[in-house]
């Protein structure tokens, strides 16, 4: 039996992992996202934009990150009775400088101020084009490309950043 | 002289010119280990394809497995120094994608918008 054959479709998948995070492993850790994801729910497209937003989270914590800590965790679970679809969630949480800390709630509350958000990921390409450290899109390009809603709670020298979904599987 | 290759962390790239075409295969992964060889890479090749009769740039990606944030930025660098180019010199850049990694897709749509369809050009196969 496939994962996916259950009577509500999709079995919950849920995993979390805490490491120290290197450029290395946030690719390791990608590959098996895209992988466990693509066999759990039969669809490349999300289970790339799941793949996108731990990427680009977990980069966050290696270039951000104060301490050797983050924790990922990634969940999928089938909504509700008498709702199609799955609801999905990506989240890291590392400890940041308060730089970064506030950093980051300002870019999320700016994604979030925003109903385009391809429009607001067009303007911060022109904005990346003459930065000379970093892009400053990775946030803007889970929610403009993977779909996905953001979030930040922030616990003294911690950050936490989340990104959900919800998906409709195509059953044609 | 076209800077040839590159090789930084998981990702590679090549270039070859052929008359007014020039092409450029990349593969791996670009992530945080290669972005700033990346946009050095693109800064060379741009400022020496501006020297020579090239009228395309093809970027075939179909072998890129992932390409991160900070390296997107290096092909949004890029694409704006072609933008501001005056036209009869400005040459054209055409990407090679995959639906085989459907991200191609997603952030090849963002770039393409970012650089306008008179200057950027997708052609996506299996």
């Amino acid at each position: 039996m496939l994962l996916s054959e259950s009577e509500r479709g999709v079995i919950p998948a849920s995993f979390s992992i805490r490491f120290t995070p290197s450029a290395k492993l946030v690719v390791v850790v990608r590959r098996f996202v895209l992988s466990f994801y693509t066999r759990v729910l039969e669809d490349m497209e999300v289970s790339s934009q799941l793949a996108l937003a731990t990427h680009e989270l977990l980069e966050n914590a290696v270039k951000y990150g104060t301490t050797n800590d983050a924790v990922l965790g990634v969940s999928v679970v089938a909504v509700a009775e008498g709702r199609d679809g799955y609801d999905i969630d990506v989240s890291v949480r590392n400890s940041a400088s308060a730089e970064h800390l506030a950093e980051a709630k300002r870019v999320i509350d700016a994604i979030d101020a925003r109903d385009d958000t391809f429009a607001y990921y067009q303007e911060q390409m022109l904005v990346a084009s003459e930065r000379e450290m970093g892009s400053g899109l990775g946030l803007a390009r889970i929610a403009a490309e993977a779909g996905m809603r953001l979030s930040v709670e922030i616990e003294d020298d911690e950050l936490e950043i989340r990104a959900r979904a919800h998906f409709t599987p195509d059953l044609s | 002289m076209i800077p040839s290759s590159l090789e930084v962390g998981e990702l590679s790239a090549s270039s070859s010119q052929s008359g007014e075409i020039v092409n450029l295969a990349f593969a791996g992964n670009a992530d945080g280990r290669s972005d700033k060889a990346l946009e050095k890479f693109l800064h060379e090749l741009h400022a020496e394809i501006v020297t020579l009769p090239v009228i395309l740039v093809e970027v075939d990606i179909r072998s890129l497995e992932f390409m991160n944030s900070s390296c997107f930025k290096g092909f949004i660098t890029w694409i704006v120094q072609v933008r501001r180019m005056k036209r009869p010199s400005r040459y054209r850049i055409r990407f090679l994608a995959t639906s085989k990694h459907p991200w191609q897709k997603r952030s090849l749509h963002a770039i393409s918008f970012f650089g306008g369809a008179e200057l950027i050009e997708v052609v996506t196969g299996d």
